[in-house]
């Protein structure tokens, strides 16, 4: 009997340095897969450029075709959908830990159907013709969202419980949904602009926009970043979080701020992408356990490398065309949804 | 008049239908339904010999019209034009949103509506989102349902069918061209002849417009559009905005039929901007909202690479009525937009290399 617990003791005393070793060595692998997964994205296309001429483009940037893929192409979309896919990752991330709920996506709270209001919006009201300008409305309108999700899901005594925000977030989501709709089926020149925006999509965006979108992306990152101790002890009740001296109502604000940051620009720059910020942190988590500093970690390497994956997919299977990212994620993140909520155990964490 | 129909306005509407069909139905001997009463006029030949019962077949079914049809209702596009232009105001036609007037009238319907005395027929909704208003199209009491270019599917059929004699698309959906539309809308009001006459003046008046822009002859083309982002939407030959050009003697482009993925029944195919370097075209037509929209695309710089662009024979079709005119060529809409597009047509010809 002592033994055992001697040992055990001994185990989990040995255990945190070795856990700790074999995450990092995860992470630097994680990041690996990303730097590959960038450097086939610029290699695959739907045009078939050899790498040495791929590579030699990159040395010499001329006003070649080669060239013009490329520069102008495949380096602007991989650049949008590393920043998109960071943003996306850290903010599914933070908003499982934030709700309590594992099947949280940017979708869950109106995040992303704000922005997508706002940018409708933006075109049909404001006349905003580029996706640059769609970013500012986006994230005042994924803010917005989030307000209003969360002051709605705060009616009441117990306040903003994690299942009355996952219901204020539906029903908030269904509302704007329609009121997009009802823009779209009144207002061509909104349905002419959205064309290009309403499925999510890391092609024709340019580095204008992928500029436009890494500032409120890094602050937005910093900030999700800063929250793993947090989300560790959220996750725990908002009563024993509060025990061990936490302030559960500022850890809120602030992991608000961070998805409204990152849902809002990741969805201005390249429209709606759902599944990215639900599977990511989902598959890391099997690695990684509940840990958020290392989950926030692993989804900020990882759900890029999985939207550029998907972007790439999407390049190759709809010759001479393409299919947007949109519809890649959604093939490939709509089984895994599944198997979540099929897993019950998961979905009460 | 307010496009929210109520019983009154749809009542009017009926009750011009019902006149301007009439009107253009004198004289025609073998009708005993609705002709009565009226005189023939100077103007219409007494040439329909029509018969009913006529049966139509389509691609879901076939209809019986028992008697000639005065409460004419129209589901896709272009079947409205060609029963305007047969001297008909349908009871009811699907709403344009995009290229129409406030009410959802493309300009052409509404100058020949106005030119027939008629009012305004009733406004169907969704014709935009291809969801089929039932409701709307019983509360219009057809005698008839014309939906030969749209895309019906057997469901939607067969519930039309139980409302009106409905009269699909003879082949695939989306692929019926403007000739054929207005042989079947003449077929189905009895107005075979005046269609035929139709087909053949507008068939004329297109062949006479391009042989006096010899520079489009034997052109190459693709006629393309930017719907997605970084993709050309390429339409295929079965495409009415396709056969439009080649009746002005240009030659659809090769590489429509060599870059296509599958040669199945639909109508357009897209393009990424990384593979239009493999499109080979003396022309490059594309249509577009508006001015914006079409110098984006062109300042592209994998479109403005194309030898087409860069040479300025790039072709725009730029304003929503344009775009529709072209999209859903027919009797009316072909004149109202060829006088003003074929010259800058030419013009991008001229400059073909």
């Amino acid at each position: 009997m002592t033994t055992a617990v001697a040992v055990d003791r001994r185990r989990t005393a040995a255990h945190p340095a070795a856990r700790r070793r074999r995450l990092l060595v995860g992470l630097a692998v994680c990041l690996v897969v990303l730097l590959v997964v960038c450097v086939v994205s610029l290699m695959v296309g739907s045009h078939a450029l050899s790498p040495g001429t791929v590579l030699e483009t990159l040395r010499h940037r001329g006003d070649d075709e080669a060239s013009l893929i490329v520069w102008d192409k495949r380096l602007p979309r991989t650049l949008v959908g590393v920043l998109a896919g960071l943003a996306l990752g850290l903010a599914g991330t933070v908003m499982q830990g934030l709700t309590r709920n594992p099947l949280a996506d940017p979708g869950l709270l109106g995040i992303n159907a704000g922005a997508a209001v706002a940018v409708v919006v933006a075109i049909s009201a404001f006349g905003v013709t580029s996706v640059a300008g769609y970013v500012p409305f986006a994230f005042v309108g994924a803010a917005l969202a989030a307000v209003g999700v969360y002051g709605v899901a705060s009616v009441g005594r117990e306040g903003a419980t994690p299942t009355k925000l996952a219901l204020a977030g539906a029903a908030v989501t269904a509302a704007l949904t329609s009121v997009v709709t009802a823009v779209l089926l009144t207002s061509t020149p909104a349905i002419s602009q959205l064309r290009f925006w309403q499925v999510g999509a890391l092609a024709g965006r340019g580095s204008e926009v992928a500029a436009q979108a890494v500032g409120p992306i890094v602050v937005g990152a910093a900030l999700a970043l800063a929250l793993g101790r947090a989300l560790d002890g959220l996750a725990l009740g908002d009563d024993v979080a509060r025990a061990l001296g936490q302030r559960v109502g500022r850890v809120r604000v602030v992991a608000a701020v961070s998805v409204v940051l990152l849902c809002g620009t990741a969805t201005a720059a390249a429209g709606p992408i759902a599944f990215v910020g639900l599977v990511v942190p989902h598959a890391a988590r099997r690695f990684v356990g509940h840990d958020y500093r290392w989950l926030l970690a692993y989804s900020a390497v990882l759900a890029p490398a999985m939207l550029v994956a998907c972007d790439v997919v999407g390049r190759v299977v709809a010759y001479p065309g393409e299919l947007e990212v949109g519809i890649v994620t959604a093939v490939v993140g709509a089984p895994v949804f599944i198997a979540i909520v099929r897993r019950g155990r998961e979905v009460t964490l | 008049m307010p496009v929210t129909a109520t019983r009154r306005p749809r009542a009017l509407a009926a009750l011009a239908a019902t006149l301007a069909a009439v009107v253009t139905l004198a004289g025609c001997s073998s009708d005993g339904g609705s002709g009565d009463g009226a005189a023939p006029t100077s103007t219409t030949p007494a040439a329909a010999t029509d018969a009913f019962p006529v049966t139509i077949p389509s691609a879901l079914g076939s209809a019986t019209i028992e008697k000639k049809p005065e409460r004419v209702v129209t589901w896709g596009w272009s079947a409205q034009d060609a029963v305007l232009a047969l001297g008909v105001v349908p009871a009811a036609m699907p709403k344009y949103t995009y290229g129409g007037d406030a009410q959802g009238v493309l300009p052409w319907d509404a100058e020949k509506i106005t030119a027939l005395g008629g009012t305004t027929p009733t406004i169907l909704s969704g014709a935009d989102t291809g969801e089929v208003p039932f409701e709307e199209i019983v509360a219009a009491k057809p005698d008839v349902i014309l939906a030969p270019y749209s895309g019906l599917t057997q469901e939607d059929y067969d519930k039309l069918a139980k409302i009106a004699p409905t009269v699909a698309y003879p082949d695939q959906p989306w692929a019926t061209t403007w000739q054929d539309v207005t042989t079947i809308v003449g077929k189905a009001l009895g107005l075979a002849d005046q269609a035929k006459q139709l087909v053949a003046d507008t068939d004329a008046y297109v062949t006479k417009l391009g042989g006096e822009n010899s520079v489009l002859k034997d052109k190459t083309f693709v006629y393309g559009a930017a719907n997605q982002a970084d993709q050309l939407t390429v339409y295929k030959p079965t495409d009415p905005r396709v056969q439009l050009l080649n009746q002005l003697g240009m030659t659809t482009s090769p590489s429509v039929a060599a870059l296509d993925p599958k040669k199945d029944d639909s109508y357009f195919y897209t393009v990424s901007y990384e593979n239009v370097s493999k499109i080979d075209t003396d022309v490059l037509v594309a249509y577009f909202d508006d001015q914006a929209a079409a110098d984006k695309f062109a300042s592209d710089p994998l479109i403005a690479a194309m030898p087409s662009v860069k040479s300025g024979a790039f072709a725009p079709i730029v304003g929503q009525s344009f775009v529709m005119a072209s999209s859903a060529p027919s009797a009316l809409s072909i004149p109202w937009m060829l006088d003003k597009y074929v010259p800058q047509l030419a013009a991008a010809a001229e400059k073909a290399q």
